[in-house]
């Protein structure tokens, strides 16, 4: 994640593994020898893009890259110019990546890689975009969120999501503190999926979640979109369940006997 | 075997008796029951047994008498004066419309409803010329049911009861004097209907008396003319027809309600205590939308008019979801939001809560502007009796709530909205300010951009066609170009600066705080741009 307002985004180690990771898991389970277009907010270095082309060459038919911040826009477009020389071709566009107008049938991957907390804010562009189609059957989601400062739990996340702890039976704080470090792009996720009125229609599966460390707490998430029925309680139980963490280095201490 | 005896069709007192003394299984054997399914008639009969009781009850007996007229006589507190001059005003123009679309062989070429308003009397005179009464249908002047409208009709008329309660509103007397135009040739005579205060206030008595009116110099041919006894309001003091807020508050309610309906059907004129002179609107200023169109901004206003079907009693029918939308001139002072209405006829005016949740917050919200109108069969039109609220748990605001090509449409403005609010402070603000060119078209509101799309009520997916409308604004934003500076006042400081800036409301309310920071900031940039110039 990039510092609110500093121009050139970071993709750190932490980002890079756990990207590595989830992409990885995606393949072997949804894409084998299949490609897919690419569509990222990955920022001005375009190094998820790099990645992307390392595991896997044919992966991607074709890749668009959003930057609607005119001078991140600018850096972007240097970056891709880099890659069209080592082969590969980018197409940059200077608006928000939720507007994407999707032109093809093909499987698509989204990586969007935010600036801040996934909340509930988000739910209203993903409810437009599963009515638009533009994120349907067969598509792969990744997206981070920002996990590094206290939103304020009971003020703020808590009032959020009390429907979903509801639904959950949870009551405890501290568990609701987990919970919601694991699952929120979940929950978000659902009420957009909920809000299209396509609950019955899509199922939404939750393939991993990685929590790494950069210059701060972050998480990512990876979610699969297919046909049939998305039930809140197996969705949420598979997020928990697929949660994987970055052990972070820290400075060693002193010994104790 | 096939089932000859439909369940539905036995009396109830049969049907429980049935349900007493059989299984389900000796029912779905002899009885035709609702449902596709086995499960669906055994969870049927499930319901039935469970809503009746029917082994836990003796023997029915009778009660029940037809409804009195209390809900009329509540009209008087239920609803505002002008509501109730509303009722009669879309009595008239429905029974005109209705006549004009074929059904009469003599119609007006144009409808005259004349108000006046006797001070000196304390009579109020409603007169139309929309084609007058038969004396077989003058019921349906006065009670509450009668009517030729149906469901189906197009018509802003809908519960059979609206010019019912205007009379019990605004009267504690009234005549209602009617003479029916029929084809030419045919012999009518005029009536008058007398509904006296003891009538008005008997909450049993529905039968009334008429006579035939033997001057006919007091009626023309082809009107209806209400003369009501005015309540007084407030008792003893200056009445409200004289006190001129209160008579400005009814004629503005007039004309904010037949607006857009008066745009477009300039044969229609509406005289409020002016003979002379009929209610005008200009369709320019009905809507006070940006204009503003070059190469980086195009935020003129559209119109999409989504066709589609909708079931009632079993069949389909055909509903029109005009929707108009288009950016505010600029955030200050004026109406904002969505105005609601139901075959041309405004129920809601600047309603904010609809789309509330997917508007964009702060100021930027105050740019929407714009109109749903649902063109079609009346009861498909989600108001309330007193076409004052919507309802929104009808299935059409469902609709509009949910269909992607309706949601897109709205959504693609909010997005504009947003990029005007939170882009290039000031300089995109400035640039919205453009009056909107007037129209070629007559009869309509100014509106450069306009389609038809047919819709599939049930789709949930889907995109718009590349060839409509989107508005589109160039605004260049940088991932470090914001600056956020706090200010605080004390509530006294607070007063002083709304009088400078001329902005009403309490200082402490949200929109008025909202107000005073759009001012300061936009006084404080041109004061720093004057001194750059310098």
């Amino acid at each position: 994640m990039a510092r609110k307002g500093s121009v050139e985004t970071r993709y750190g180690p932490g980002k890079y593994a756990a990207f590595h990771l989830l992409l990885g898991v995606w393949i072997r389970r949804y894409v084998r020898n299949g490609s897919c277009v690419y569509v990222t907010l990955g920022g001005t270095e375009l190094r998820d893009i790099q990645s992307l082309i390392f595991i896997n060459q044919a992966l991607a038919s074709s890749i668009y890259s959003f930057e609607i911040a005119a001078d991140r826009f600018q850096l972007a477009c240097e970056s891709r110019d880099k890659l069209l020389k080592i082969g590969i071709k980018v197409e940059c566009v200077p608006t928000s990546i939720f507007e994407y107008k999707r032109a093809s049938n093909e499987r698509h991957l989204f990586f969007l890689d935010l600036e801040g907390i996934y909340d509930l804010e988000y739910a209203r562009d993903f409810e437009l975009l599963f009515k638009s189609n533009t994120l349907r059957e067969g598509d792969g989601l990744l997206v981070t969120s920002h996990l590094g400062h206290n939103p304020g739990y009971i003020k703020t996340v808590f009032r959020w999501f009390e429907r979903e702890f509801q639904w959950l039976n949870i009551t405890d704080t501290e568990e609701k503190r987990e919970l919601y470090r694991v699952a929120h792009p979940s929950f978000v996720l659902y009420r957009a999926l909920e809000q299209a009125d396509l609950i019955d229609t899509l199922s939404l599966t939750c393939f991993g979640s990685v929590q790494y460390f950069d210059t701060s707490s972050m998480g990512l998430y990876g979610y699969a979109i297919g046909a049939g029925q998305t039930q809140f309680r197996n969705f949420i139980a598979d997020t928990s369940a697929r949660a994987f963490s970055i052990p972070t280095v820290r400075r060693p201490t002193a010994a104790t006997r | 075997m096939a089932l000859t005896t439909d369940w539905q069709s036995l009396a109830h007192q049969k049907r429980v008796e049935i349900l007493a003394n059989n299984s389900d299984q000796q029912i779905i054997d002899k009885y035709r029951l609702p449902g596709d399914s086995p499960e669906e008639r055994i969870r049927f009969l499930a319901q039935e047994r469970a809503l009746w009781v029917p082994k836990e009850i003796g023997d029915f007996r009778k009660a029940g008498k037809p409804p009195t007229k209390d809900s009329l006589l509540g009209a008087y507190r239920d609803l505002q004066r002008s509501e109730a001059l509303l009722e009669l005003i879309d009595n008239s123009i429905d029974v005109w419309l209705t006549r004009r679309s074929g059904t009469a062989t003599v119609v007006e070429k144009e409808l005259n409803i004349f108000i006046d308003i006797d001070k000196e009397l304390g009579l109020l005179t409603y007169e139309d010329n929309a084609g007058g009464v038969l004396e077989n249908k003058l019921i349906q002047l006065v009670v509450p049911g009668y009517s030729d409208t149906d469901d189906f009709s197009h018509t802003i008329g809908s519960y059979k009861t609206g010019g019912k309660k205007a009379v019990f509103r605004l009267a504690t007397a009234a005549q209602i004097m009617t003479w029916h135009r029929g084809a030419e040739g045919r012999t009518e005579q005029p009536f008058s209907v007398q509904l006296d205060q003891n009538w008005l206030s008997d909450p049993d008595l529905y039968q009334f008396e008429y006579a035939p009116i033997t001057d006919k110099k007091l009626i023309e041919q082809g009107h209806t003319k209400y003369v009501l006894r005015l309540h007084e309001e407030p008792e003893g003091g200056t009445q409200w027809y004289q006190q001129l807020g209160l008579n400005e508050q009814v004629e503005r309610q007039i004309n904010d309600t037949y607006g857009l309906l008066l745009v477009r059907n300039p044969d229609i004129h509406i005289h409020y205590r002016d003979r002379a002179r009929a209610l005008t609107v200009d369709p320019q200023a009905l809507y006070d939308f940006s204009g503003a169109k070059d190469g980086d901004i195009n935020i003129t206003p559209q119109q999409v008019i989504f066709r589609t079907k909708l079931p009632y009693k079993g069949k389909n029918h055909d509903i029109d979801i005009e929707v108009i939308i288009g950016c505010r001139r600029g955030v200050g002072a004026g109406p904002y939001g969505l105005d609601l209405y139901g075959n041309d006829r405004l129920f809601v005016a600047c309603d904010q809560d609809l789309f509330q949740s997917v508007l964009p917050r702060g100021n930027a919200a105050r740019l929407f502007r714009g109109l749903i109108n649902i063109q079609g069969p009346n009861v498909f039109v989600p108001w309330d009796t007193h076409k004052r609220h919507l309802n929104i748990d009808r299935e059409i605001t469902r609709l509009i709530l949910m269909h992607p090509l309706i949601t897109k449409v709205f959504d693609n403005w909010f997005s504009i909205y947003k990029k005007i609010g939170g882009g290039g402070r000031g300089e995109v603000k400035s640039r919205i300010n453009v009056p909107l060119k007037p129209s070629p078209k007559r009869q309509d509101l100014p509106i450069p951009n306009r389609a038809k799309l047919d819709i599939n009520a049930h789709e949930k997916r889907g995109v718009l066609p590349e060839n409509l409308f989107t508005p589109h604004v160039k605004v260049i934003t940088k991932a470090s170009d914001r600056v956020d500076i706090k200010l605080h006042f004390t509530r006294a400081e607070g007063e002083q600066i709304k009088r400078y800036y001329v902005v009403s409301g309490d200082v402490a309310d949200q929109s008025t705080r909202t107000e005073l920071a759009t001012r300061i900031q936009e006084d404080v940039l041109k004061r720093a741009s004057r001194a750059r110039a310098k």
